[in-house]
């Protein structure tokens, strides 16, 4: 119930953040914006309806992405330190509630707080798609019109599945970045850590250059073991993201759900390795 | 919080990376089998290359560090070519030329790539459907580094010259090359073009007839050599890597265009001057002797009426033919009177190379009655196929056409090949979804990969040249070339 209750007002005071409400209602409009994207970007409508979908998903998708980077970064960042600036964690602490429960409900309320971004965004996403699905459709069926207007009549699925994989797995990379600065946010200020977070992200998703250079002609044995050790480390945000799939249709999945299944039993193992160190890092804390 | 149950969180956070790294050993093959699903990785039906470009590098690039992430793709195009993985390293020379424009490697290797490694299975013959993009390709790589020779010549001579056989083309890249300098990438500073580039030049104006303008470029590339060798008197080094052995290749080149216009077309003028430029050359001793040899014969023709080796007609008896071995294997055979043993003897050429007398002095059973090595070419293609205008920049590549060629080797007056177009592996290569197709068979003297001995006979052009059935003067103004040329449906292949 303590977790709970924690959680509840942290998600109240996020929600309240006038810049996590910005990159949201930035983020929305720029996914509904990108509905005029095929029509005014040439090289797309010629290349058909499939090439108007993969533009579109790849877009909506990118944005929702960039903007839940940013917000897990700025939410964990000042998850704790702002209960330290405000003195609240002292009044907090003093009441029966025990450290480790401060720190659970804390992150719970931060990854409500994404999931409630990401599912405004991610709806706004799903919608822009059919919506433009369901306008392919109607000009597939009067292939006259469809002329007319210089655009393909190729049939496209209206809703697929795959797009609400898509969203969750976004989702899991968030809730992955959110516990490892909510850990960084005990040892680092909040620039280092909004910078270290960033890092983390970066070279997670860039884990197939990083496993490149270690295989590099010249790398010694040191550089590769310190390229490989990093590629194992580091959450492996690349893998979070399925957008040839999810892009193109045409690819046969061998066994779609065991993987999605993978991925979200390996976030949450990450993002439990993060939370039990915060908390063991938070109990020697002296406050 | 107790120590004990600090010791069993301690527990739990050495379990869980070790659970981590577990997962990520089996996430990793899962990772690639679900991505890629079995195909190569960035292999997609639609031809579009840049379809599967991962998303991670694009927005890396954003970040500013341009040329750091443009050479960590690099290295993993690299690592995608060392396991074969050749359409994944399309879309990753496409992002790094972007990021970094003037990396002239990544436009000769990606180019170079896009020529020759996208080969089939059962023939080894390379996709000749990305040529277009492989020339669009290089021709943005010279948009972006105008003013330096680099890109220009590997346009000429990778891909006119090797690939599609346009010696004019490539002589016109060729020729641009010789306008500009390098530039060290390290140091930013002017480098001295090398010589081979202006050599070259030569070569490409010989083979496309230019005999003048040839000419000149061989003073051109000597002259060059001389600065070269007085500049490294002063300073060494300053001039490059140029000795006397540079000099004496401009001048063996130089003598031998001269002397072949003699030999092949009567010219005594040239002729003359080609010994005269022979002779300033010392070394190797085969050379001195041979140019010995050639001025006798020089002396001997003086006065007398002469029109040259090529002047001579050769009957070229050219017939091809095909047949469907099997489903979508093709066998293309036929004869070529090219080049009999016999029609060597009493060449002006003879005097300088002596391969007639040679062979009439070997041991009866070493002799041979055809001079082999000579090429015929094919081409098979839809019927309305059409290189696509390469001067727009496109990497959309139409995977619907079939279109491939290569080259056959002439021995014994006979020639063989299979087209095996049956290999599953290959179906993506040969679609064959016209219901028509053109199969062209041809030798032509000036083509690459043909033998200086044949034009020694017939003419640069092939003007000796003569056939009652298949000769064609019209596919090449100004050339002669026998010519076969079939249309083939549909069920005629498949």
């Amino acid at each position: 119930m303590i977790i709970w209750a924690i959680a509840r007002t942290t998600v109240g005071d996020a929600l309240r953040k006038k810049i996590l409400q910005v990159f949201i209602v930035v983020a929305i409009g720029l996914i509904v914006l990108s509905l005029s994207f095929s029509q005014t970007l040439s090289f797309s409508s010629q290349r058909g309806a499939s090439s108007d979908f993969m533009l579109l998903k790849s877009f909506g998708l990118g944005m929702m992405a960039l903007a839940g980077i940013f917000i897990s970064l700025i939410l964990g960042v000042t998850l704790i330190p702002q209960e330290f600036e405000r003195r609240t964690i002292y009044t907090i602490l003093a009441k029966p509630v025990k450290r480790y429960e401060f720190i659970t409900g804390k992150f719970l309320g931060a990854i409500l707080t994404l999931g409630i971004a990401t599912g405004l965004m991610g709806i706004t996403f799903i919608l822009t798609i059919v919506i433009k699905a369901i306008g392919a459709q109607q000009l597939s069926a009067s292939p006259t019109l469809g002329q007319m207007l210089g655009s393909t009549t190729e049939k496209v699925a209206i809703f697929d599945w795959n797009m609400v994989w898509g969203v969750i797995l976004v989702y899991l990379q968030f809730m992955v970045l959110s516990s490892i600065v909510l850990l960084f946010s005990l040892i680092f200020t909040q620039t280092v850590n909004f910078f270290m977070g960033a890092a983390v992200y970066a070279v997670g998703f860039m884990s197939t250059v990083v496993i490149s250079l270690g295989g590099a002609e010249g790398a010694n044995v040191a550089l590769q073991l310190f390229y490989k050790t990093i590629s194992y480390v580091l959450p492996r945000f690349d893998q979070f993201n399925i957008p040839n799939q999810l892009l193109h249709p045409e690819t046969q999945v061998t066994n779609m759900g065991a993987y999605t299944g993978m991925m979200a039993l390996y976030g949450l193992l990450y993002t439990l390795l993060a939370l039990v160190a915060a908390i063991l890092i938070f109990e020697r804390k002296e406050v | 919080m107790t120590d004990g149950k600090r010791k069993m969180l301690v527990a739990l956070v050495v379990a869980l990376v070790a659970a981590i790294v577990l997962i990520q050993f089996d996430l990793e093959p899962k990772y690639e089998k679900i991505v890629h699903a079995g195909k190569q990785i960035g292999e997609n039906k639609s031809g579009d290359m840049m379809a599967e470009l991962p998303g991670q590098f694009i927005v890396a690039s954003f970040t500013g560090f341009k040329q750091v992430v443009a050479g960590a793709l690099w290295i993993r195009a690299d690592e995608f070519f060392h396991r074969g993985q050749y359409h994944a390293i399309v879309p990753l020379v496409r992002m790094v030329t972007w990021l970094d424009p003037h990396n002239i490697d990544v436009y000769t290797t990606g180019a170079w790539h896009l020529d020759y490694n996208f080969v089939d299975v059962a023939n080894s013959l390379s996709d000749k459907r990305y040529i277009p993009a492989s020339i669009a390709f290089m021709k943005e790589g010279i948009r972006n580094n105008p003013n330096i020779w680099d890109l220009y010549f590997e346009l000429g001579w990778t891909h006119y010259h090797k690939k599609l056989w346009d010696n004019e083309m490539a002589a016109y890249y060729i020729s641009e090359a010789c306008k500009y300098d390098s530039v060290d990438p390290n140091s930013g500073t002017k480098q001295r073009r090398p010589d081979f580039v202006d050599r070259m030049k030569a070569h490409m104006l010989e083979k496309i007839g230019k005999f003048d303008e040839a000419e000149q470029q061989w003073n051109v590339a000597r002259k060059k050599v001389e600065e070269a060798l007085a500049a490294n008197l002063k300073k060494p080094g300053s001039g490059g890597w140029v000795d006397q052995g540079t000099l004496d290749l401009c001048d063996r080149n130089h003598s031998l265009l001269l002397l072949r216009q003699g030999w092949r077309y009567g010219d005594m003028k040239r002729y003359e001057q080609g010994l005269k430029i022979a002779e300033r050359v010392k070394t190797p001793e085969d050379w001195v002797e041979a140019t010995q040899s050639a001025r006798k014969d020089y002396e001997s023709r003086i006065g007398r009426h002469w029109e040259g080796d090529a002047s001579k007609p050769l009957d070229g008896k050219f017939n091809a033919s095909w047949l469907r071995a099997a489903p979508r294997v093709l066998v293309i055979k036929g004869t070529v009177n090219i080049i009999p043993a016999s029609e060597y003897k009493g060449l002006a050429s003879e005097s300088f190379t002596h391969w007639y007398a040679q062979n009439q002095a070997a041991e009866p059973e070493q002799q041979v009655r055809w001079r082999d090595g000579s090429r015929v070419y094919w081409r098979l293609q839809d019927i309305d196929y059409e290189m696509p205008d390469v001067d727009k920049f496109s990497w959309n590549t139409n995977l619907e056409n079939t279109v491939a060629w290569g080259d056959i080797y002439v021995g014994g007056g006979s020639f063989l090949t299979k087209i095996n177009m049956s290999d599953p592996r290959d179906a993506a290569m040969y679609p064959l979804k016209a219901e028509k197709y053109k199969l062209t068979v041809w030798m032509e003297p000036v083509d690459p990969g043909m033998p200086d001995y044949v034009e020694d006979r017939v003419g640069w052009k092939g003007e000796a040249l003569i056939d009652s059935e298949c000769l064609d003067t019209t596919t090449r103004p100004g050339y002669r070339m026998l010519k076969k040329e079939f249309i083939l449906s549909r069920s005629d292949i498949i």
